[in-house]
């Protein structure tokens, strides 16, 4: 497997980033994640995910205010990056190219 | 919701090593789950997010160390079969696999040392965070402390010679001092703050204008006083808060800066948060806010400190100018003392100034001594329990080293190099001391979490801040590897040498030898030692807190209470004032079961302002026979209630008024540091900040006023309609048996609801706070000493188990030779018998040597109190013959015909 194809992981949390849009921040992105997959998804994995693809060039962080709620501690906001988007669209088709025609697959054991 | 917080520890954890912005998120993660999930399952995720950021950051750390070689692709020339890096990893993982088919084993020593070090850690971070660590402010090297000397021995117990000053001694010395860039001054009191309408006692500093401006500590938010608020009269009320004040009672609001708050009735605007390690100069004066010394130049008991030369109640810091020396700037401070005894000889006449350097302790001086004492015992008694523990950690180490020696002697018969070996052999020790120190890491950070948690009194209540930095980090380190290098490193060579013929031929039979039976004995005779010297210390703090309950305070605790108000707040006046304190009580007498109530300024066994004294009645004329005493403004019921004893003459009446001439009641050191032998019934005296003359009317054994280990302190006694005072204590007596303190708490409260009511305690707990110190030592102590007792069983334990393994040949021949088994249980217990007269001699005597500094913390117990250490070489005497009892009892359980035939 080439070393610049997403992993599916890598994947999820990209697609929650591009779903929350500019409110995306580690909490969210697992909260995301979790909600629509239906899988627990670990704070952890996701913020190593992120950073990691932040130093690939993927996505762009920045920090935001700090709020009480938070004990005065910032949120720190990913921005997914168009090389990201690319990847994404390139897996997407993958896929797709992948899936199509494969007919009655159920049934196979 | 919130009461609730997520477990301290995970928070810790969280706070020390994760970036802020995963803190943040943890947080808000956990606050949503609370609400939705309650508290447990919130706790639970939030610990099992911090645990796997914690093993992320791990993981992340080693990944960034190898990314290099992954990413040039086979280009490394490290990662190769046969390299070092291959090697080590591979001696890493033999040594893992090890542990884990170990797991006792390994498990024991990896919990031994890591309690051993954590706690030693532990014990150096307090010492660290009272003793080693510079204040967080600019240049730390170049401020010292400003302090009052003075040869009346009265006012130099209480600040043990290191006495407060004036507020315009302190202005002198900022005006004329050359050597000297920038002076301020400090006072610490308690205030009623009320904030969103709870009121509450916190204490505050009043200091100079120029407080932080002269320490360099920047105002992270809003701003620090400018000059024009450090003028007496100013009418702005202000302040500058501390940063746990604003976390806790703003909730770390952005807008704290347009928030106010009323500080003793009086409405002030906050224009600062002081930034998050800063708590002030003095670790056992931590304020919640500093507030301009003259805002309270109009307070009742306060007014008039500012522009008063005798209102010694002032602590000072002083910054060095660019280029001075602390003896420059101490020659200059003594012509400027000298110039003012000329200008002033009714007050300077018998002081002087002095400078101490404060960058190295952030205790003031005048508790450094007592603190000093007894964490460096602390910290003393746990690294000789640290010792018992690597000595128990070599012994069992060299037992299995020696267990291997088969095993080693069929590597290197097969061609193992031998350097590799004891590489391997060393490398393992080195995962294990390894793991003790990451658990130690783990047990100084829970602990000192606890500790940072712990209300202090000996710090006024206010818990000690320890927190883990480098200085405690690097210490466990070096504790680690010096354990590693004493203890491992030996044990680990010795194995990697086992003679492979011999081995091969005789089996376990090596397992006897005798130089290693020598080895394991002066192991054993060490820790007895070391346990000596662990268990007295213990047991003398013990003796200690004993003695130290039955001496007498002077005052009758039992079926008495107090309960303290500030009438500041309320807007009392003088006149207005005593009359609220005679409904108060008539209030309390009216509560069913008491039977005698009465007002007095200072609560038992606290800290108490100082005032001047003199016994002529011309002012303070004479200055050599100045002292500066406890000065407590009582109502006549005063003596009854608190129980109290009179020697001489007479106590005050309700006669004894505003209006009517001064009286004072001295306590026996006074009277004799005024008037010697002669009595003091009758003669006069002048007293406090004015001046006021007064006849000594009766005279009262000397109590103990601050804490139960002062010398004797001169005290007086004046009623209270005569040295009107705006805060004070309500003593109430029961009838009998228990004292309905609420009651008198509530009935205090209804005189008037807007009169703060604070600290209702009966007086056995006031004893108890001034016991704290040494309850909290004895109980560190006596940890300290059962975990060496513990530790040294261990170690005799397998001492012996080890000797009757390896002579079960020596005990079955003597056995088959007829001996009975009672002989050789006997031969085997008196060899333990030996190990422990020659550990008790060496231990009592180090004991003896080791304990003279510790001699003034045990309220008269001698350090070699004979009954300390007969009992602990008895203890130690039963414990290692227990120890040694059990293993023993196997080896005369021998079969003869078993290990003869085995061996054959």
């Amino acid at each position: 497997m080439s070393r610049d194809t997403l992993g599916e992981f890598e994947q999820l949390v990209l697609l929650a980033c591009l779903r929350l849009g500019v409110g995306a921040y580690t909490l969210a992105v697992a909260d995301e994640i979790s909600r629509r997959t239906g899988r627990e998804a670990s704070h952890a994995a996701v913020y190593v995910a992120l950073r990691r693809m932040e130093g690939k060039g993927l996505v762009a962080s920045s920090l935001g205010d700090t709020s009480s709620a938070r004990g005065g501690r910032p949120r720190r906001f990913f921005q997914v990056l168009p090389e990201a988007k690319e990847r994404l669209r390139e897996a997407r088709d993958a896929l797709l190219t992948m899936w199509d025609g494969v007919d009655g697959w159920e049934g196979v054991t | 919701m919130s009461s609730h917080r997520p477990p301290r520890w995970a928070r810790a954890l969280a706070h020390r090593f994760l970036p802020d912005d995963v803190v943040g998120d943890l947080q808000e993660g956990w606050a949503a789950r609370l609400d939705a999930l309650g508290a447990r399952a919130a706790s639970r995720w939030y610990v099992t997010q911090t645990l796997r950021h914690l093993g992320a950051l791990r993981s992340r750390t080693s990944d960034s160390e190898h990314t290099h070689p992954v990413s040039t692709r086979g280009a490394s020339p490290v990662v190769k079969g046969g390299s070092l890096v291959d090697r080590t990893r591979q001696d890493v993982r033999y040594a893992l696999r090890g542990i884990l088919r170990h797991p006792v084993f390994a498990g024991a020593i990896i919990v031994t040392l890591a309690l051993a070090i954590g706690v030693t850690t532990t014990a150096f971070s307090v010492w660290e965070a009272l003793f080693l660590r510079s204040l967080p402010v600019e240049a730390p090297h170049e401020l010292v402390g400003l302090y009052a000397t003075s040869p009346d021995e009265g006012a130099l117990n209480n600040f043990r010679g290191y006495m407060p000053i004036s507020h315009p001694t302190m202005d002198d010395v900022r005006d004329r001092a050359e050597t000297l860039s920038g002076v301020f001054a400090f006072g610490q009191y308690s205030v009623t703050v009320t904030t969103d309408g709870t009121a509450e006692r916190l204490d505050v500093q009043f200091v100079s204008d120029d407080y932080f401006q002269v320490l360099g500590v920047p105002i992270g938010r809003g701003r620090a006083f400018s000059p024009s608020e450090g003028v007496v009269g100013s009418p702005a009320g202000v302040a500058v808060v501390s940063h746990a004040f604003w976390r806790d009672h703003f909730d770390a609001a952005e807008d704290v800066l347009s928030r106010s708050l009323v500080v003793n009735g009086r409405s002030i605007e906050i224009v600062g948060v002081a930034p998050a390690g800063f708590h002030g100069t003095e670790a056992n004066n931590v304020p919640a806010m500093w507030l301009p010394a003259p805002l309270f130049a109009d307070h009742p008991s306060w007014g008039g400190f500012l522009d008063n030369r005798s209102a010694q109640f002032f602590f000072s810091v002083a910054r060095l100018a660019p280029g001075r020396t602390l003896d420059q700037a101490s020659q200059e401070v003594d012509r400027i003392a000298s110039d003012l005894a000329v200008e002033h000889p009714d007050i300077y006449g018998n002081q002087g100034l002095q400078l101490v350097p404060t960058a190295a302790a952030t205790v003031a001086p005048s508790l450094r001594g007592t603190l000093f004492g007894s964490t460096t015992a602390v910290l003393g008694l746990a690294v000789v329990v640290l010792l018992i523990a690597c000595l128990n950690v070599a012994g069992l180490l060299i037992v299995r080293a020696l267990s291997r020696t088969q095993e080693i002697a069929i590597r290197s018969s097969v061609g193992a190099d031998r350097g590799r070996l004891a590489v391997q052999l060393l490398t393992e020790t080195t995962v294990l001391f390894g793991l003790g120190g990451l658990g130690a890491v783990f047990v100084s950070v829970w602990a000192q979490d606890a500790i940072s948690g712990i209300p202090t009194p000996l710090l006024g209540g206010n818990p000690l801040n320890v927190e883990p930095n480098l200085a405690v980090v690097a210490f466990a380190l070096a504790l680690t590897m010096l354990a590693a290098l004493g203890f491992g490193l030996a044990p680990a060579l010795r194995a990697s040498r086992a003679d492979v013929s011999l081995t091969l031929r005789g089996g376990t039979r090596s397992l006897g030898g005798r130089r290693s039976a020598v080895v394991r004995n002066g192991l054993v005779v060490a820790q007895l030692t070391l346990s000596i010297v662990a268990l007295v210390g213990a047991g003398l703090f013990l003796r200690g807190l004993d003695r130290a309950g039955t001496l007498s305070v002077g005052f009758e605790a039992e079926g008495m209470g107090m309960v303290s108000v500030e009438l500041v707040a309320a807007g009392y006046t003088p006149e207005s004032g005593r009359v609220y304190y005679r409904e108060v009580l008539d209030a309390v007498r009216a509560v069913p079961g008491v039977q005698s109530a009465a007002v007095g300024q200072w609560r038992p066994l606290s800290f108490s302002a100082l005032l001047p004294v003199a016994k002529t009645a011309e002012g303070f004329a004479d200055p050599t026979v100045r002292s500066f005493v406890r000065a407590d403004a009582v109502t006549p019921d005063y003596l009854e209630t608190v129980g109290l004893e009179l020697d001489a003459g007479r106590w005050f009446r309700e006669s004894d008024g505003e209006e009517s001439p001064g009286v004072v009641v001295v306590n026996r050191r006074l009277s004799e540091s005024l008037f010697g032998s002669e009595s003091p019934i009758g003669r006069t005296l002048v007293y406090g900040p004015a001046a006021a003359e007064a006849t000594v009317i009766g005279l009262v054994p000397t109590g103990r006023y601050v804490t139960l280990d002062e010398d004797p302190q001169p005290a007086l006694y004046a009623p209270l309609s005569q040295m009107y005072v705006a805060e004070a204590t309500v003593f109430a007596r029961a009838r009998s048996g228990e004292l309905p303190l609420e009651a008198v708490r509530q009935a205090v409260q209804s005189v008037n609801r807007s009169v703060p009511v604070y600290e209702a305690v009966p007086a056995r707990d006031q004893i108890a706070g001034a016991l704290w110190n040494t309850r909290a030592l004895a109980a560190l102590m006596t940890g300290l000493g059962v975990a060496a007792l513990l530790l040294v069983s261990l170690g005799v334990y397998g001492l012996v188990s080890q000797s009757v393994r390896a002579r079960r040949r020596e005990m079955g021949l003597r056995l088959a030779l007829g001996a009975e088994p009672t002989q050789v249980l006997i031969a085997t217990v008196r060899g333990v018998l030996g190990l422990v007269a020659v550990g008790a001699t060496a231990g009592v005597g180090l004991a003896a040597v080791l304990s003279r500094p510790i001699a003034p913390q045990l309220y008269g117990v001698s350090a070699t109190d004979p009954l300390t250490y007969v009992t602990v070489v008895m203890t130690l005497a039963v414990v290692a013959l227990l120890s040694a009892w059990i293993p023993a009892r196997r080896a005369a359980a021998v079969d003869p015909v078993d290990t003869l035939r085995a061996d054959g």
